[in-house]
């Protein structure tokens, strides 16, 4: 059985290389769906146009393909809700300086 | 929840990689000619062969060719759309840079033909660039301040060399008796601020929240400010044209305020960032900003009360090395391990352990340079001031110690 904790567990290892801080800390990671052994998670990036575009969201899909069980995973990116700051857990607005 | 649109836009071509390293190269080649100007900035007598070619090595060599691999990386992000064409840039950057050889050598050696002919292809070469540009830009949806600016540097541009292949042209046929002066002014004015300032704000307004991390900031300011740099620009080229000084001083507070609502819109992001560290090439970046403030305060001072020719050289020395080639510093050091990082990590992200931007950097030897760098600006800049040779000499020298480490530090990152 795959669990969504299994699926953010993944995902704690996937950083924004410029900021390093993984993209659950930082309020990236919208939602994930399982059903059975296809994983769909949606995603949204700090900014529009963010370079890291391709990068993070190739990232988010490696990392879930690698739990043992999943035979798909779809990651969509999003803008609605645009993310934004409060997104992010307390540990990551400290390790960006600004509690 | 609506899905962003699913296509790519982030090419991970060799094409970025053309310029920037050219460009480079054309950095650490200025800033030994350099040397052989100081005699020049000296005696104040500085259209001559050896300045010429620094400027245009400086300009269409180092800052230009930067300026255009970023943009063909930058522009599909910043905009999101993909560029028109990659197989144009690559054309378009060999014809650019036979020709920008073969201007440099027309300007040095005071050989008109040359500097005509190659001058056309290096003017070709930046109107297939222009050309691309638009293209892309025009396949956006929708326009936004950022591209509009973008747009607006790429008519000043367009400007820029339309009147520098004419005052060569003249070199040779000599067929524009007095107007010829007025042009030579324009041709700088329309160049460094109508093209470069006007596309490094383009870029900062993007740039700027997305390294510091910042949210909530306000947007009618980069809004008013397209309308008031094309009013500053035409009262100052239309004085300069008219002999009315009163128009000009008039045109360059117009320009000035606007840089001024610049960093007052750069201060607002900051205060609103969530990135509290800022890294040293984007604290450049803004040093940058800085020294660009003296001159564009100064200009309307320096002409309305006549100030002096030395200030005046001074203060086009500081813009153009203290605001553009500093600025350009500092965005390298962000864009090189970018690019570097997509091309060769972006695969591996959430497979293995990837490294950060960040460790593609030395960050101490990069402050390092950026330090020494700032000395030897503001060194060489009182050094024309006070036309102190050994002055001049000892700036010239640091500058040169710099970029010979910052060029090391850019062919590093691709050993990583
Ligand atoms: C973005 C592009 C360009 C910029 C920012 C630029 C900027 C400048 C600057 C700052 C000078 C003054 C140099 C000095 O007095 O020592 C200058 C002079 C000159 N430029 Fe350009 N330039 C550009 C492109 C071109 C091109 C493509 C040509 C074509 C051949 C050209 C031809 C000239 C000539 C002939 C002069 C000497 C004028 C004189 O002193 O009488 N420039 N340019």
């Amino acid at each position: 059985m795959i669990t969504e904790e299994m699926v953010m567990q993944k995902l704690y290892e996937v950083y924004d290389p410029e900021l390093g801080i993984n993209i659950v800390d930082l309020g990236l990671v919208y939602d994930v769906l399982i059903e059975d052994d296809i994983v769909n998670a949606t995603i949204t990036l700090t900014t529009p146009g963010c370079p890291m575009h391709d990068s993070i969201t190739a990232g988010a899909r490696n990392a879930i393909l690698q739990i043992e069980g999943v035979k798909r995973a779809n990651v969509e990116l999003t803008w609605t809700p645009a993310w934004n700051p409060e997104m992010m857990s307390e540990r990551a607005k400290n390790m960006l300086g600004r509690a | 929840m609506f899905p962003a649109a699913a296509t790519s836009n982030t090419p991970i071509s060799k094409l970025p990689f053309y310029f920037l390293l050219t460009g480079v190269v054309a950095f650490l080649l200025l800033n030994v000619i350099l040397y052989l100007g100081i005699p020049s900035f000296i005696d104040g007598n500085v259209r001559g062969p050896v300045l010429w070619t620094a400027a245009h090595l400086t300009l269409l060599g180092w800052a230009m060719m930067v300026a255009m691999g970023a943009m063909y990386q930058l522009v599909s992000v910043a905009l999101q759309v993909p560029i028109y064409s990659e197989k144009l840039g690559y054309i378009q950057f060999f014809v650019y840079t036979i020709g920008i050889l073969g201007l440099l050598h027309g300007f040095f050696w005071f050989q008109p033909s040359v500097l005509v002919t190659f001058g056309i292809l290096t003017v070709i070469g930046i109107l297939l660039f222009i050309f691309n540009m638009c293209k892309t830009i025009s396949m956006m949806p929708e326009q936004t301040y950022i591209s509009q600016f973008i747009l607006s540097a790429l008519v000043y541009l367009f400007i820029t060399i339309l009147i520098g292949i004419t005052l060569a042209a003249n070199f040779k046929w000599s067929f524009l008796g007095e107007i010829y002066q007025n042009l030579f002014y324009t041709h700088i004015l329309t160049g460094v601020v109508g093209w470069f300032t006007l596309l490094i704000f383009g870029f900062s307004f993007k740039m700027v929240p997305m390294f510091s991390l910042s949210h909530g900031f306000g947007e009618t300011l980069p809004k008013r400010m397209l309308p008031i740099t094309h009013i500053g620009m035409i009262a100052t080229i239309l004085g300069l044209f008219t002999g009315f000084m009163i128009l000009i001083v008039v045109g360059l507070i117009i320009v000035a305020l606007n840089y001024i609502l610049f960093l007052l819109h750069v201060k607002d992001i900051l205060q609103k960032r969530m990135k509290k560290k800022l890294d040293v090439g984007f604290t450049t970046a803004i040093m940058a900003v800085l020294f660009g403030l003296v001159p564009m305060l100064l200009f309307p001072l320096t002409l309305g009360f006549n100030l002096g020719n030395r200030l005046l050289i001074s203060l086009v020395y500081l813009f153009i090395f203290g605001w553009i080639s500093y600025s350009i510093m500092g965005y390298m050091y962000k864009i090189v391990p970018f690019l570097w990082w997509t091309k060769k990590y972006s695969d591996l992200i959430g497979r293995a352990n990837v490294p950060l931007l960040k460790d593609l950097m030395n960050e101490r030897l990069a402050r390092i340079i950026f330090i020494t760098t700032a000395i030897g600006l503001i060194g060489f800049t009182i050094g024309i001031l006070a036309s102190l040779s050994s002055l001049l000499y000892l700036s010239q020298t640091l500058l040169l110690v710099a970029a010979i480490l910052f060029t090391y530090m850019v062919f590093e990152v691709f050993r990583k």
